[in-house]
């Protein structure tokens, strides 16, 4: 991924938008899912050495793999969730836009709810070891 | 390094296009049913080559973060 290669990408697609959406309008909603798509592809293929890296760090740190697990999951379904939610209020959806984003809220809040019960053990065994001494 | 693939948008906005186009003069024709379906059949032309498209990005994040 170069990034004058990206910008130029991206100054292409905004130039085919304008153009075709005084054509059509959902042609042009497609045209910008598909300039989305071709380049999140080029970024998500650049990102796993990044992933190696925290995986490592984290491993070092004593973390459970499974919380950093989880936390690059909530991050994947928030940025998918804002992506679509801000193509729905492109073309003027903007209703439909806020139920998806309730949606991918509520998808977070379940993936979230082990870490939040691990966290709400830890404090109540706290709780009880002070109130017992 | 691989190369941004940009000719699938130049693919959808050239369909768009001609679409457009082909609305219009449709239109001007006093054909406005066919028209709409030529809108339609080129919205389903793009929406399939765009689904392929979603479906390998959806594929790679989800390999990604190992739903």
């Amino acid at each position: 991924m170069n990034i004058v290669q990206v910008v130029g990408f991206t100054l292409t697609c905004s130039l085919l938008l304008v153009l075709v959406r005084r054509g059509s309008e959902s042609m042009g909603l497609l045209v910008s899912v598909g300039a989305t798509g071709v380049i999140l592809t080029a970024v998500v293929a650049e990102l796993p050495p990044i992933l190696g890296a925290l995986e490592g760090l984290s491993a070092r740190a004593g973390v459970q793999a499974i919380y950093l697990r989880t936390v690059l999951r909530v991050i994947a379904v928030a940025y998918i969730v804002d992506l679509g939610a801000q193509l729905c209020t492109d073309v003027g959806e903007g209703a439909l836009a806020k139920n998806l984003q309730l949606a991918g809220k509520v998808i977070i809040l379940t993936m979230a709810v082990p870490i939040i019960v691990s966290v709400a053990d830890v404090i109540i065994q706290l709780l009880e070891q002070v109130s017992g001494s | 390094m691989e190369p941004i693939k940009i000719t699938l948008v130049i693919q959808i906005a050239a369909v768009g296009l001609l679409v457009a186009v082909l609305q219009t003069v449709l239109e001007q024709a006093g054909k406005g049913e066919w028209a709409m379906a030529v809108t339609v059949a080129g919205l389903i032309v793009v929406m399939f080559s765009l689904v392929e498209l979603i479906t390998s990005l959806f594929d790679a994040v989800r390999a990604m973060v190992q739903f």
